[in-house]
């Protein structure tokens, strides 16, 4: 498997400060040098968000639906309306909503469950890199 | 109200409107349904509209049960199973089978068919509540565990320096510790609710007793620099309750207001004496609640309705105040709360003197 040393940037839309610390430690231990931004709360990425210039190298946004302030649908709304590419993946606990919801995320690249585990977690990360052109994946 | 009542029997039809139209639900809309064809076009066009369903218990095409059974699955509004005279066995098996209530067609008249009626609507909220409490319960356990898994899942697939290995195990207790606060709140909710958990009433000072509650958040306030001052008209106050269950309600209540409170905020405590009550009061300068939200405040789990957030990220429950509400109930007294949004929250216990 190839691995190709290039910056990942990633934005994490997550309020608990577990749940960051989890996905802090799972993304440096995947292959890539990744450069993680996170936001805890919901106006706030927003703003981001919505202030995010064009030319900015942002590769993947994983995202919490359930986040204090401002409702996950609503940026996942914003990023659709904006034509943000950048691939969406989705931190939800809930399974129901991963099915019932697939016509609502129509931006969102992947749709996740928690919890997460390491293998899930990087299958979505490859998918998600090999079609955006940038390789992340590792040996195990 | 829009009721429903599938018969196809024409004479019982004419007596079933000929009742509503003589109750004090005259003004209801009556929507018939005598024919198997007829049942779902009627029922894909007013299923939404629909408040109730009288089905009586010999239809054609199906047996009652079929029809009550399809009925359910729709799950569009309660089932009133109508039944021959003395037939109790039938309308015990409708019962078992999902129907709210039953309703013998020899004992129809207005009153009971509004009787009836509001029992069946009764029961239907009730259910409905109890569902949807079941969900949020079930999601609001569900959370804290998927981040111990999630960790527990990285710990066992990953090696990690000794700091991350100690940041991964405060977190995994934190949670779990978490976890087991809110099944022990809602054992304790249950209890109440039995009444298995009889208040043990002391006579005591209760503006002392404040003070020593107040005492066990020395740690809490200094490290949020948040100030706690306690004003009252009498030195003492002697007053009838369960010193533990009420440290459960004041305890509680400090402890949110030092978590919506911002940072070097000051928290006002009040003990003040009316001609009947005792009114204790706690005031913050934190974020306050929307006055839409205000109604959700004291029912199970109100963190999932109410979107004010502590302000340093602080965890809770959800359950806190619908405890603190049956504990001030069950000494007979009443507990309120204002706010202005954005400018902070007053909480109000009024207790009886005698």
């Amino acid at each position: 498997m190839t691995n190709i040393k290039e910056k990942v940037n990633i934005l994490l839309i997550e309020d608990d400060p577990g749940d960051q610390k989890l996905i802090r430690l799972a993304l440096t231990k995947s292959n890539s040098e990744t450069n993680l931004k996170i936001i805890g709360d919901g106006e706030i990425a927003y703003d981001f968000l919505n202030k995010l210039p064009e030319s900015i190298d942002l590769n993947l946004i994983i995202l919490d639906l359930n986040i204090p302030r401002i409702s996950g649908y609503e940026l996942l709304d914003l990023i659709s309306r904006k034509g943000i590419k950048t691939p969406v993946m989705i931190l939800s606990t809930s399974t129901k909503e991963s099915n019932s919801n697939r016509d609502v995320i129509k931006v969102a690249k992947a749709f996740y469950t928690k919890p997460l585990s390491l293998d899930g977690f990087h299958a979505i990360f490859n998918e998600i890199f090999s079609a955006s052109g940038i390789v992340n994946s590792r040996s195990k | 109200m829009v009721i429903l009542v599938c018969d196809d029997d024409k004479a019982d039809l004419k007596l079933f409107r000929s009742n509503v139209q003589r109750s004090i639900l005259a003004e209801s809309e009556l929507i018939e349904v005598d024919s198997v064809e007829s049942f779902e076009a009627i029922l894909s066009e007013n299923g939404q509209r629909i408040d109730i369903i009288f089905l009586d218990n010999n239809m054609p095409g199906r047996s009652g049960f079929e029809w009550l059974s399809i009925l359910r699955k729709k799950n569009l509004a309660p089932i009133v199973m109508l039944t021959g005279s003395g037939d109790e066995i039938t309308a015990a098996q409708a019962i078992k089978a999902g129907a709210a209530d039953y309703l013998p067609k020899q004992r129809l008249d207005p009153f009971e068919l509004v009787k009836t009626i509001n029992n069946a609507l009764e029961r239907w909220e009730l259910e409905k509540e109890r569902n949807a409490l079941l969900g949020i319960a079930a999601h609001e356990l569900r959370n804290p565990l998927t981040t111990i898994l999630g960790f527990s899942y990285l710990l066992k697939s990953e090696d990690f320096n000794e700091s991350d290995k100690k940041e991964i195990y405060e977190i995994i207790t934190e949670r779990s510790e978490y976890l087991l606060n809110m099944i022990n709140k809602l054992l304790d909710i249950t209890r109440i609710d039995l009444g298995t958990i009889p208040l043990e009433i002391s006579v005591l000072d209760f503006v002392g007793f404040i003070r020593k509650v107040v005492h066990n958040f020395k740690i809490q306030t200094e490290r949020k620099q948040v100030t706690i001052e306690l004003k009252t008209d009498s030195e003492s106050i002697y007053l009838r309750f369960d010193p533990q269950r009420m440290d459960e309600v004041i305890s509680n209540l400090i402890d949110n207001a030092i978590k919506y409170s911002h940072i070097g905020g000051t928290i006002i405590l009040e003990v003040n004496t009316t001609t009947n009550n005792v009114v204790f009061t706690v005031r913050d300068n934190g974020p306050g609640i929307k006055e839409s939200e205000l109604q959700y405040l004291f029912k199970l789990f109100s963190n999932v309705k109410v979107s004010s957030r502590a302000t340093k990220g602080e965890k809770s429950t959800g359950i806190g105040l619908a405890i603190c509400r049956k504990i001030v109930h069950l000494h007979g007294g009443e507990i309120e709360v204002k706010s202005i949004f954005g400018e902070g929250s007053i909480f109000i216990i009024k207790l009886p003197r005698s």
